[in-house]
C-alpha cells in the first residue's frame, strides 16, 4: 500500500511555523553580539548582561509581576463567588448575568481601557499601581467565571444536599465539599488571569499614569524609540517564563482532571 | 403507639402550580423496612426529601420522634441518606468520604477511625479505605455510599432509588444484602424504588405512591393478593384486569359467566373490576376449563412461559405457566374461587380495610 500524504499535517506544521518563526527570531537576535536585528553577528550574552543591569526595566518586571499575582488572585476570589452565586440563580436570571460576564470578555481592550480611565478621571483616582491592579482584577473576573462555572455545573446536585445530610452547615459544605472539589476550575481561573494580566496591554496603556508601568507598556514605549536587542532578551525570558507556566498549568490540569472525572460516571444498569 | 420515628400529618407539597403531594398521611415505626414505591413522578423522592429536609412540605406536619422538624435544617436532622448517583465525594479517598460526617461532628480521631472500619466492614469493603472513589466500581460505590451514611448511626436511613444504577445480577444480591443490613443494625430504613420485584422482595411494609398520594399501604403479600384499585394491581406483578358485576356476595359475573370467589360487601350488581393474577390460571383440557380459549403466544422466560390466549368471546388473558403449550391450540383456563380479587371503583383504603374484616372476621389469610 502506498502511503497517503498528509496534507492536514503538513498543514498544521506550516502554519505553527509561521507563528513561532518570528519569536524564534526574536529569540536568536537576544543572542546576537551587534546592536541591530539587522545581520546577525556571533554569539553573545551582552543584551542579557545589559538587561540585569537596567534597574528601570527589573523593577517594571517586578511590578508586572506583583500586579499579576494580586489581580489574578483577587479575581479569582471574586470570579469564584461570582460563578457559586451565578449557579444558585433560574434560568432567565442565569442567562442574564452569563450575558453581561460574556459581553466582558469579547469587548475589546480598547473600550474597556478608555471606560477605565474615564472612570478613573471622574472619580478623581489618580493614575498608577491601583488603577491599573483595579482594571486588572476587573477584566480578569469573567475569565474566571468562565473557567469555574463549568466545574460547578458538572459537580452532582446531590453533593451539597449529601453534606448537609451528613451534617455539614452550609459553610462547611462550601469549604469541604464544594471548593476542594471545584479546585481544579479555580486553579485554571487563576492561570488564565495571571496570564491575562501578565501580557495586557491595552487596557493597561489607558490607565498608567507617569510613574508607573508595565512590561508591555515599557517594551511598547521602547520598541517606538528604536529596536534595542536588550528587549529581545527580555521577550526571550518572558517567552521561556509563559512556556513554563503554560506546562505548569497543563499538568495541573491534567492531574486534577483525572480527580474529577470521579463524579459523574455511574454505570446505567437496566432499569426494571 | 410508643415506637413511631415518623409521622406525616397532611403533608402537601406545591412547586409554583404543580401538586405533587396531596395531602400525605402515614406513620413509620422504629425498626422496619419501608418501601415508597411508584412509577417516575409519583412524588415518592419528594417524600424522602420532606423527610429528609431537602425540600420543605408547602403544608402539614412531618413529626420525628414526637417532635416537629418542618423548621430543623438538613444538617440537623437525625436521619441519614443513601443518594442514586451516591453523590460521593470526589476529593477524598473511601475512608475520607466514609469519615466525613463524624469529622464534622467532632468525633474524637481514635474513634473515627474504629466506627469507619467497623463500617466498612458492614458492607463488606474492608481494606478499601486507602482507594480512590474512581477506583471503586460500581457497586462497590454503592457500599460506600451506604458506609458513609450509617457510620452515623441515624435512627431512619433513608435510600433514593438506591439501586437502579446497579446491573440486574448485582441488584438482586445488594437487594440481600441491605435487608440483612437492616435487620442487623435495628434501624429503619425507607426505601424509594420504582421497582416493584424490589420492594415486594425487601420490605416489612410498602407504600405505593401516584399521584402524589398513597394509593395503598401494606405487607408486600397483602398487596400482591389484595390490591385495592387498578393501579396498584397493574403497577405490582402482572395481571388479568377484567370488568365484571358483582351479582351477590361470593359471585361475580365476569364477560357473561358467573364465578364464585371470596369477596363480598357489595351491593347487588355494582360494577366492579377482577384481578386474576397470570400465575393463578392453570391450563387444563378444554372439558375442564372454566373458559375455552386459543393459544396467541407462547414466550419462554427461564422460570416459566409466559402463554397469551383469547378466549371464545375474544377477550385476551395472560397465563403464566411452567407447562408448555402449543401455539393455536384450544386449551381449557381454570382457576380457583380465591384467586379472584374483586376491587370496586373509587375505593379508599380505609373502607376496603372495613369491608374486608366484615365479612373476614379475623382470620387472615395472608398465605400465598
Amino acid at each position: 500500500m502506498k502511503h497517503k500524504i498528509n496534507w492536514g499535517a503538513i498543514y498544521l506544521v506550516i502554519v505553527f511555523i509561521i507563528l513561532y518563526l518570528p519569536i524564534l527570531y526574536l529569540v536568536g537576535f537576544s543572542f546576537s553580539s551587534g546592536k541591530t536585528m539587522e545581520k546577525y553577528q556571533g554569539f553573545s550574552w551582552t543584551h542579557y548582561q545589559t538587561l540585569f543591569e537596567d534597574t528601570r526595566m527589573i523593577t517594571i518586571v517586578i511590578n508586572t509581576l506583583i500586579v499579576a499575582l494580586l489581580s489574578a488572585l483577587l479575581a479569582t476570589i471574586i470570579g469564584t463567588m461570582g460563578a457559586l452565586a451565578i449557579k444558585r440563580t433560574k434560568n432567565a436570571m442565569r442567562n442574564t448575568l452569563l450575558s453581561f460576564n460574556n459581553v466582558l470578555m469579547v469587548s475589546p481592550d480598547v473600550i474597556i481601557g478608555a471606560s477605565f480611565l474615564i472612570l478613573f478621571t471622574v472619580i478623581g483616582m489618580k493614575l498608577g499601581f491601583w488603577s491599573v491592579l483595579l482594571s486588572h482584577i476587573a477584566f480578569s473576573i469573567p475569565i474566571v467565571v468562565l473557567m469555574v462555572l463549568p466545574k460547578i455545573d458538572e459537580l452532582s446536585p446531590t453533593l451539597l444536599d449529601a453534606a448537609a445530610d451528613l451534617g455539614a452547615s452550609p459553610w462547611q459544605s462550601l469549604t469541604r465539599v464544594m471548593l476542594p472539589a471545584i479546585a481544579p476550575g479555580i486553579m485554571s481561573g487563576y492561570f488564565m488571569a495571571f496570564t491575562y494580566s501578565l501580557d495586557d496591554f491595552a487596557v493597561t496603556f489607558f490607565v498608567t499614569g507617569n510613574g508607573f508601568s508595565t512590561l508591555s507598556v515599557e517594551i511598547y514605549s521602547r520598541a517606538r524609540q528604536g529596536i534595542d536587542l536588550e528587549i529581545n532578551a527580555l521577550s526571550t525570558l518572558m517567552f521561556l517564563v509563559s512556556l513554563a507556566l503554560v506546562i505548569g498549568y497543563y499538568f495541573i490540569s491534567k492531574h486534577g482532571g483525572s480527580r474529577k472525572n470521579q463524579i459523574v460516571t455511574i454505570k446505567e444498569g437496566d432499569v426494571q | 403507639m410508643t415506637n413511631q420515628v415518623i409521622e406525616f400529618r397532611h403533608v402537601s407539597k406545591q412547586y409554583d402550580d404543580n401538586l405533587v403531594l396531596r395531602d400525605i398521611n402515614f406513620t413509620i415505626e422504629a425498626g422496619k423496612f419501608y418501601t415508597l414505591l411508584g412509577p417516575s413522578g409519583s412524588g415518592k423522592t419528594t417524600i424522602l426529601r420532606i423527610i429528609a429536609g431537602f425540600d420543605d412540605a408547602t403544608s402539614g406536619d412531618v413529626i420525628f420522634d414526637g417532635q416537629r422538624i418542618n423548621d430543623i435544617p438538613a444538617n440537623q436532622r437525625q436521619v441519614n441518606t443513601v443518594f442514586q448517583d451516591y453523590a460521593l465525594f470526589p476529593h477524598m479517598n473511601v475512608a475520607e468520604n466514609v469519615a466525613f460526617g463524624l469529622k464534622i461532628k467532632r468525633i474524637p480521631k481514635e474513634e473515627i477511625a474504629k466506627r469507619v472500619q467497623d463500617a466498612l466492614h458492614m458492607v463488606q469493603l474492608d481494606g478499601y479505605g486507602e482507594r480512590e472513589i474512581t477506583e471503586m466500581s460500581g457497586g462497590q460505590r454503592q457500599r460506600v455510599a451506604i458506609a458513609r451514611a450509617i457510620v452515623n448511626r441515624p435512627k431512619v436511613l433513608l435510600l433514593d432509588e438506591a439501586l437502579s444504577a446497579l446491573d440486574h445480577k448485582l441488584r438482586v444480591e445488594m437487594q440481600a444484602e441491605l435487608r440483612a443490613l437492616q435487620r442487623r443494625l435495628g434501624i429503619t430504613f425507607i426505601f424509594v424504588t420504582h421497582d416493584q420485584g424490589e420492594a415486594l422482595a425487601m420490605s416489612d411494609q410498602i407504600f405505593i405512591i401516584n399521584d402524589g398520594m398513597i394509593q395503598q399501604s401494606g405487607t408486600p403479600v397483602d398487596i400482591y393478593d389484595e390490591p385495592l384499585n387498578h393501579f396498584v394491581a397493574d403497577f405490582i406483578g402482572e395481571s388479568n384486569i377484567v370488568p365484571g358485576i358483582m351479582k351477590k356476595d361470593f359471585l361475580v359475573n365476569i364477560n357473561g359467566h358467573d364465578f364464585e370467589c371470596v369477596d363480598a360487601g357489595m351491593k347487588p350488581n355494582e360494577k366492579v373490576e377482577a384481578v386474576l393474577r397470570p400465575e393463578d390460571l392453570d391450563i387444563t383440557t378444554v372439558d375442564q376449563g372454566k373458559l375455552v380459549a386459543t393459544v396467541d403466544t407462547q414466550l419462554f422466560r427461564g422460570v416459566d412461559y409466559q402463554i397469551m390466549v383469547h378466549d371464545e368471546e375474544g377477550h385476551e388473558w395472560k397465563i403464566n405457566s411452567i407447562h408448555k403449550t402449543k401455539v393455536g391450540e384450544k386449551v381449557g383456563i381454570t382457576f380457583d374461587p380465591e384467586d379472584i380479587h374483586i376491587m370496586r371503583y373509587h375505593e379508599t383504603e380505609a373502607a376496603f380495610d372495613a369491608r374486608l374484616d366484615s365479612y373476614e372476621g379475623d382470620d387472615e389469610e395472608g398465605e400465598r
